[in-house]
């Protein structure tokens, strides 16, 4: 599949992300009343309170904020005693038969901005927030019959249903005059018209395309329009004329307006379209309309991480912060769409808030997404680090965020733990505290579990306002991938499936080569061979520290990268399959992917003209030999693993900041950094992979030399891989772990591995393809003292032990130091009496072991002891040495005698004798009398007989 | 420099140290002769060990210095030399500006106490002032201690001496010689002329003057310079 998401959601999330995780404006109280909120998709079918959703606690409503009189601009003065407002949308879908025109209009109440001089008669006082609802109050039957309640207890379809505001905010009831009328709650003076029974049902605030204007009946341009459905009932219709701004409905009366979009061609970088293209409100918003300029268009869909989806609604961040069409900025819907809304979710984390518009000096709040959003797939032999989906709903404080969890509902599956922290999430954001989740070693297949998860905020700065719901629960549960088979086009089982584990290079200032930093750097270091595992003759640079990683000029020159159009007939392949089998271009077009998702490689499939033969653009490397398991290579570092449709980087995927104990076979290197040592995103990186079969087991159902296109993690066969992780990484490595291919498909080695285009652009740029073999063992080379030979001192005794090849710390225990037992039996460990370290030998390679011992008891004159590995220091052959206890033994021979103090006597004194001088007895670095007395009082010492069966 | 009569009197210290240790050997210091000398005398000190921790001790390891006299000389005493099998030579300069490292082993316990030798200090060039000899752990890195087997007692022990001005001797070299008799003439002023400052250490008799009568005993004691 190619993932070709829309640019302009796209580019909108993105700058929504940018702006939200930004700086805020200068804050100033609006000095005019805004739209801060319109609810346009509750949960369920029905918006209205007709067969509404038992669970949804807000049925669709438009919430406006009133600035005190003392904002006023001096133009709205006048009006502080009696300010009368209307609020229309204009259709902007251009399916729709009412396309420019008035689906509603409500003539809000009188209100009375200035208290200080009572409240003017027949008009609603300001409540204190300055915020006011319209939405609706219930029905009785359905079809609608009447008013739940009396006149006096109708109830408002928000906040859960409530007959009372408690005076912080005004509750308009839109259809409050219908049947016998509503007392508890303002309604308005007119509406025109609410539709029964239909309206009530699907409620009128329209999803998709359509502009949200608030306008002012008393200033010039204002007209009284009707809803398209009712024309007839006002004399001047249901068209207001956007576009000009000297008929109908005109600019001076608008105080606020947006508008949502949901034209898949839309593009918020492109407002006010300028040419139209059918786009919906392109007609009604075009760019020389009277309020074009004044009326941003926010997209409805948003498909970029951390939070695509679609709009349930659309807020103003914060009340106080102006948009251009508040300030002395030039007018600019672009800019007011980026940077002045945000989407409502159902889902949250920013969830609908009637009653409550937020200003930068609202505190901070912690909010976190549904239950819903909390799902994730984890890849079995890993444990994942998804992002929880939270937020700061509240003013611009800072806030910290961190994570915990409960007990699992089914360790079998998989068990929980609190994650990575989000800090300083400013106001009006999202934050992504992770979580841990461990799939348990014996899950199988889309096993599921759950735990409850506690989410944290704090202040990120003291003296804040304290954070609003600092505590959240909620519930995180993970589906265990243990897929064995990938899909054909109908989604049945075929052939198998492979993993993919992304390993982001970063750049690091003070590294010149974060490749060879990493731990698959350090891996083939310690390979006996470079030459033997590289494919295009990078090895040996990419292993060497000097190598400036992120510089274009030094990188570039090992690309091997796909061939361009234009070389269909000279560089694009057309390898045969073998007799009976599919050829490469035929793997292609018969995949399940190519089927399902033609486009995917659409671009990369062509017909050379002479010689005639089918091409495809793609790149192959000779892996000759690769086996399909047992793979060296296990990174340390967290991995995004690429899921079933071929995508990677997904903050909130279980797949993603993954560590694992799973073993990789190949690595394919693909460089982001270009010549001129800049970073491309590698987002267009898109691929698929072909292996070429090179031995099998006898029986397998594929044949050497036959094109295996992958599927990956359970997907479609062919899937292509898409980058999708926001962070720039100068490269991506793609470790690709085949196991499945011996034990499904009975493929020993792999001959060739080919990377298709899945992108058209051809940026894979590859500087190397890596197998990954299981690193030969250490094998213990020397020891001092040599095995069978004395350990001298009273304490401080130090063993060396040297390997062929590199090493690292042993874990604690597992260099098993005991006392030598008849029987060839062993005592009790001591190895906790020891401190281990690495020691670099001549040549700097890390291949010594120091053992040091450091209590005085551990070895006892005259007994034996083994110095051994028995397979827990993994990477180390087994390996065991034994020594006799012969305190005092300085000339090392196994016995202590009148010739050793003579040695020591002939070496006194000496204040600085090195740390394995045998000279030195009691381990204090010198040779005094003192050792001469240790050794003394051993004389004689005879040699000792090791224990029976050693 | 002038000292006057009622400076620095002769002090002899042993000092031990076993609270900084919780157990210790000591260096016992026993003075032979004065330790409140003209420069150029020689001081010396009998060093008697002792263990204090262990049953008895079958080697030593001592290094013996001092921070400021300029020439440390040891001599083992035969009772040191007879009873060790191993004595080690008698090294100079170690830990301290001027120390000797000496001590021995033998292959049984020579017992709980023993007299280690004579340590001698040449103040020659030295100035007036206080001094000390001393074993001391701090500086020597817990090397000097006395042993047993593979038990150890680190050993201290300290002691101190001063180096005084004869009268008249105006250099403070140990002699009174013309140099000193330039300044001696200085201070003559005649009987029953009160005296100040450092002319009080030309008042040979005592009687607060500096007349004919301390001239003619500074003349009597005039040793030229040597």
């Amino acid at each position: 599949m190619s993932w070709n998401g829309g640019r302009f959601q796209v580019a909108f999330a993105a700058a929504l992300l940018v702006q939200m995780h930004g700086q805020v404006g200068v804050a100033q109280i609006p000095d005019h009343p805004v739209i801060t909120e319109v609810f346009t998709d509750p949960i369920g079918l029905n918006d209205g309170p007709v067969g509404r959703d038992p669970l949804s606690t807000n049925q669709e409503y438009i919430e406006i904020y009133l600035p005190p009189s003392a904002s006023l601009s001096p133009a709205l003065i006048p009006f502080k005693d009696a300010l009368r407002l209307t609020f229309y949308e204009i259709e902007g879908d251009t399916d729709s038969s009412g396309v420019n025109l008035v689906n509603y209009r409500f003539d809000l109440p009188t209100f009375d901005l200035d208290a200080s001089n009572g409240t003017t008669a027949g008009a609603v006082a300001r409540p204190s927030s300055g915020v006011v609802v319209l939405g609706w109050v219930d029905y009785v039957g359905n079809p609608p019959t009447g008013l739940v309640g009396t006149p006096g207890t109708r109830v408002a379809m928000i906040n859960g249903g409530i007959t009372s505001t408690g005076g912080t905010y005004v509750f308009v009831a839109i259809n409050g005059s219908h049947f016998t009328g509503t007392t508890n709650f303002s309604v308005p003076t007119a509406e025109n018209l609410i539709d029964l029974p239909a309206e009530a049902s699907s409620g009128v605030i329209q999803n998709g395309s359509g502009a949200y204007l608030l306008v002012n009946r008393d200033l010039a341009g204002y007209v009284q329009l009707c809803d398209d459905q009712h024309a007839g009932s006002c004399a001047s219709g249901a068209f207001p004329n956007l576009p000009s701004d000297a008929l109908l409905l005109n600019t001076p009366c608008l105080h606020d307006a947006l508008a949502g979009n949901d034209d898949a061609n839309f593009d918020v970088l492109d407002q006010p379209s300028p040419d139209g293209n059918g786009i919906d409100l392109g007609e009604s918003l075009p760019p020389a309309g009277a309020f074009s300029l004044h009326t941003c268009q926010v997209p409805e869909n948003v498909t970029t991480q951390p939070n695509p989806g679609v709009a349930n609604g659309y807020a103003r961040r914060f009340v106080n912060v102006a948009k251009t069409t508040e300030s002395a900025a030039a007018d600019d819907p672009v800019a007011d769409a980026q940077n002045a809304y945000r989407h409502v979710r159902n889902d949250g984390p920013f969830f609908a808030t009637p009653g409550s518009a937020v200003f930068t000096t609202t505190a901070p709040e912690l909010s976190v997404a549904a239950v819903a959003e909390q799902s994730f797939q984890v890849l079995f032999g890993t444990t994942g680090g998804p992002a929880l989906l939270s937020a700061n709903v509240g003013g611009n404080f800072p806030i910290n965020m961190s994570t915990s969890a409960s007990g699992s509902t089914n360790p079998a599956a998989a068990t929980f733990g609190g994650g990575a922290p989000a800090n300083a999430v400013g106001g009006q954001s999202i934050g992504l505290p992770t979580i841990g989740i461990t799939a348990a070693a014996g899950a199988v297949h889309n096993s599921s579990a759950t735990s409850t998860i506690t989410v944290t905020a704090t202040n990120t700065n003291g003296g804040d306002p304290a954070v609003v719901n600092p505590i959240r629960m909620t519930t995180a549960s993970a589906t265990i991938l243990k897929p064995t088979t990938g899909q054909n086009s109908v989604g049945g089982a075929f052939q198998t499936t492979v993993f993919v584990g992304v390993l982001p290079i970063t750049a690091n200032g003070a590294i010149t080569n974060e490749f060879r930093s990493s731990s698959l750097g350090s891996f083939l270091v310690s390979l006996p061979d470079i030459a033997a595992v590289q494919t295009l003759g990078s090895g040996a640079a990419l292993i060497n520290p000097a190598t400036d990683f992120s510089n274009g000029l030094v990188v570039t020159p090992m690309i091997d990268d796909l061939p361009d159009f234009g070389q269909e007939c000279t560089a694009w392949l057309f390898d045969a399959g073998p007799p009976g089998k599919l050829s490469l271009f035929q793997t292609v077009t018969q995949s399940a992917e190519n089927v399902v998702n033609p486009g995917t490689y659409l671009d990369s499939l062509a017909v050379c003209p002479l010689p005639l033969r089918n091409v495809v653009k793609a790149e192959r490397y000779n892996v000759p030999d690769t086996t399909t398991f047992g793979g060296g290579y296990t990174p340390t570092e967290p991995l995004y693993f690429v899921d079933s449709i071929g995508a990677f980087g997904n903050l909130r995927s279980g797949l993603s900041n993954a560590t694992t104990t799973r073993t990789f076979e190949m690595a394919i290197v693909d460089t982001n950094v270009r010549t001129d040592s800049t970073v491309e995103s590698g987002k267009t990186d898109d691929f698929g992979i072909i292996i070429k079969v090179g031995t099998v087991e006898a029986g397998a159902s594929v044949v050497t030399g036959e094109f295996v296109f992958l599927s990956i993690t359970g997907g479609l066969q062919g899937a292509d891989i898409d980058p999708r992780l926001d962070a720039a990484a100068l490269a991506y490595v793609y470790l690709l772990d085949l196991d499945n291919l011996h034990s499904v498909l009975g493929i020993i080695t792999v001959e060739s591995v080919y990377v298709v285009d899945g992108s058209a652009t051809g940026v894979l740029e590859v500087i190397e393809v890596f197998k990954l073999p299981e690193a030969p063992l250490a094998d213990l080379s020397a020891a001092a003292p040599a095995t069978q030979e004395s350990l001298w001192r009273s304490r401080q005794n130090i063993i060396r032990l040297t390997f062929d090849s590199n090493i690292t710390l042993p874990p604690g225990g597992s260099v098993l130091i005991q006392q030598m037992l008849p029987g060839g039996t062993y005592g009790a460990d001591q190895s906790s009496g020891f401190t281990f370290a690495i020691e670099n030998d001549g040549l700097g390679n890390p291949r010594i072991l120091k053992i040091l011992d450091t209590d005085p008891t551990n070895f006892v004159h005259r007994n034996w002891y083994a110095v051994r590995n028995t397979g827990a220091w993994t990477g180390v052959s087994n390996f065991t040495v034994q020594y006799i206890t012969q305190i005092g033994d300085a000339n090392n021979d196994r016995q202590v005698l009148n010739a050793d103090a003579g040695l020591i006597n002939a070496g006194i004194p000496n204040f600085n004798s090195g740390d394995n001088d045998r000279r030195d007895i009691d381990g204090d670095s010198a040779i005094l009398n003192a050792d001469v007395s240790s050794t003394n009082v051993r004389i004689p010492s005879f040699p000792v007989v090791k224990p029976s069966g050693h | 420099m002038k000292r006057g009569k009622d400076s620095v009197r002769w002090v002899l210290a042993a000092i031990l140290l076993i609270g900084e240790f919780g157990y210790g050997a000591t260096a016992t210091f026993t003075p032979i002769g004065p330790t409140v000398v003209a420069p150029g005398v020689l001081v010396r000190f009998e060093v008697v060990l002792t263990t204090t921790a262990m049953a008895g001790f079958s080697a030593a390891d001592v290094i013996i210095g001092s921070d400021e006299a300029t020439n440390i000389t040891f001599a083992y005493s035969t009772a040191w030399t007879s009873t060790f099998q191993n004595v080690t030579a008698v090294i100079p300069d170690v830990f301290y500006p001027q120390d000797v490292f000496v001590g021995g082993n033998n292959p049984t316990s020579v017992g709980t106490t023993i007299t280690l030798g004579t340590v001698t200090v040449d103040t020659r060039g030295m100035s007036a002032g206080t001094y000390r000899v001393r074993v001391d752990p701090a500086v020597d890195h817990g090397f000097s201690r006395l042993s047993l087997g593979d038990a150890r007692d680190p050993i201290v022990g300290v002691a101190t001496f001063d180096v005084e001005c004869p009268l008249g001797d105006a250099e403070c070299d140990g002699d009174l010689d013309l140099v000193d008799y330039r300044e001696f003439r200085t201070c003559v002023a005649g009987p029953d002329v009160s005296l100040e400052g450092q002319c009080l250490a030309d008042d040979f008799n005592g009687d607060g003057d500096v007349d004919l009568e301390d001239t003619a005993q500074f003349a009597n004691l005039f040793t030229g310079a040597r």
